[in-house]
């Protein structure tokens, strides 16, 4: 599965959802995360490291630029071209909610911050 | 914002994008994991755009495939409706058939009405058979034999035909083709001239 969740807590205490995101990704893969989103994580910080060689299948992209109303994201990636991709599906989906980070440590501390 | 990009990065996109624009939308810029800077996400971005392009070039082509699966359909439909019109058989009395032919008659529709005209009259143990050409324009050359020859197939199963509205040209045609003598034609004015001669002959009507 290239999605696994897991609910944890962050240092100051805020439950959060971290996402293990990898391989390819398809539009059933992007179904079954926007689901679980608008579902039971609806509003939920979520805070996802991206594996390097993750793609998004063009189907994926937009069902995944469909959702709205989510919480604040922060993605942790090293690969250039994951932060690449998560860029540029994020100029489309125009939220100020998302941040890419290469460091997880600065993820954990911006999603920290960030309003309910 | 300034960015250094290499000349052979820039060529690449390039020649994608040409090829893009002649209707190929296969091809892929080169992603380097290495080209980490903010050009590789407008080379990440023309591949999406190609992508979309080619999702939208499979679509168009399925439904292309679809509407013209449809029109032939339809065109078979129509072809089978328009035979159906184009050889209106009617039993207008018990063992009379009229047959009212609208339009041009070639060999090939020809063919079809003795066909047709045939099995119903054996099905229907007709003795008349009236022929209506009224609205027959014109009939092919080569065609009219083939009516005559329908006409004495038809008296061959034992029914008499009978021809109405006929035209000069028509008229002119059977003559020329010396249909008179051996055939067992028997010419009427109108349809209701037709009938009335063979309710007569019948005895169904009096008076």
């Amino acid at each position: 599965m290239p999605f696994r969740y897991e609910e944890l807590v962050t240092p100051r205490g805020r439950p959060y959802v971290r996402v293990h995101v990898s391989g390819d990704i398809s539009l059933g893969d992007a179904e079954e995360y926007v689901t679980r989103f608008l579902g039971p994580y609806r509003g939920r910080h979520v805070l996802s490291v991206v594996a390097s060689g993750t793609e998004y299948s063009a189907k994926a992209r937009k069902h995944l630029l469909s959702m709205s109303d989510a919480g604040p994201h922060a993605t942790v990636t090293t690969s250039a071209l994951v932060r690449a991709a998560i860029n540029l599906m994020t100029r489309f989906a125009n939220t100020g909610k998302y941040r890419v980070f290469a460091d997880e440590f600065e993820a954990m501390a911006w999603l920290d911050d960030q309003e309910a | 914002m300034s960015v250094t990009i290499e000349g052979e990065r820039v060529d690449q996109l390039l020649r994608i994008i040409v090829a893009a624009a002649t209707g190929d939308y296969e091809l892929r810029v080169p992603l380097v994991e290495e080209d980490d800077d903010e050009f590789l996400e407008v080379e990440l971005g023309v591949n999406y755009l190609l992508e979309e392009l080619a999702l939208g070039k499979a679509k168009s082509d399925s439904q292309r495939q679809q509407l013209e699966a449809r029109a032939e359909e339809l065109a078979h439909q129509q072809s089978e409706l328009v035979q159906a019109l184009s050889t209106p058989v009617i039993a207008v009395w018990p063992g009379v058939l009229a047959l009212p032919l609208v339009g041009r008659v070639d060999d090939e529709r020809a063919a079809q009405i003795t066909a047709v005209l045939l099995e119903r009259v054996a099905a229907e143990r007709a003795t008349h058979v009236i022929i209506d050409l009224t609205g027959v324009g014109t009939i092919a050359g080569t065609t009219m034999p083939a009516l005559l020859r329908m006409v004495r197939a038809i008296g061959l199963l034992g029914a008499g035909c009978l021809l109405t509205g006929i035209s000069p040209a028509v008229a002119q045609q059977i003559v020329a083709l010396g249909a008179e003598g051996g055939a067992p034609v028997r010419a009427l004015a109108q349809l209701s001239d037709a009938l009335a001669h063979v309710l007569a002959q019948k005895g169904a009507l009096r008076g």
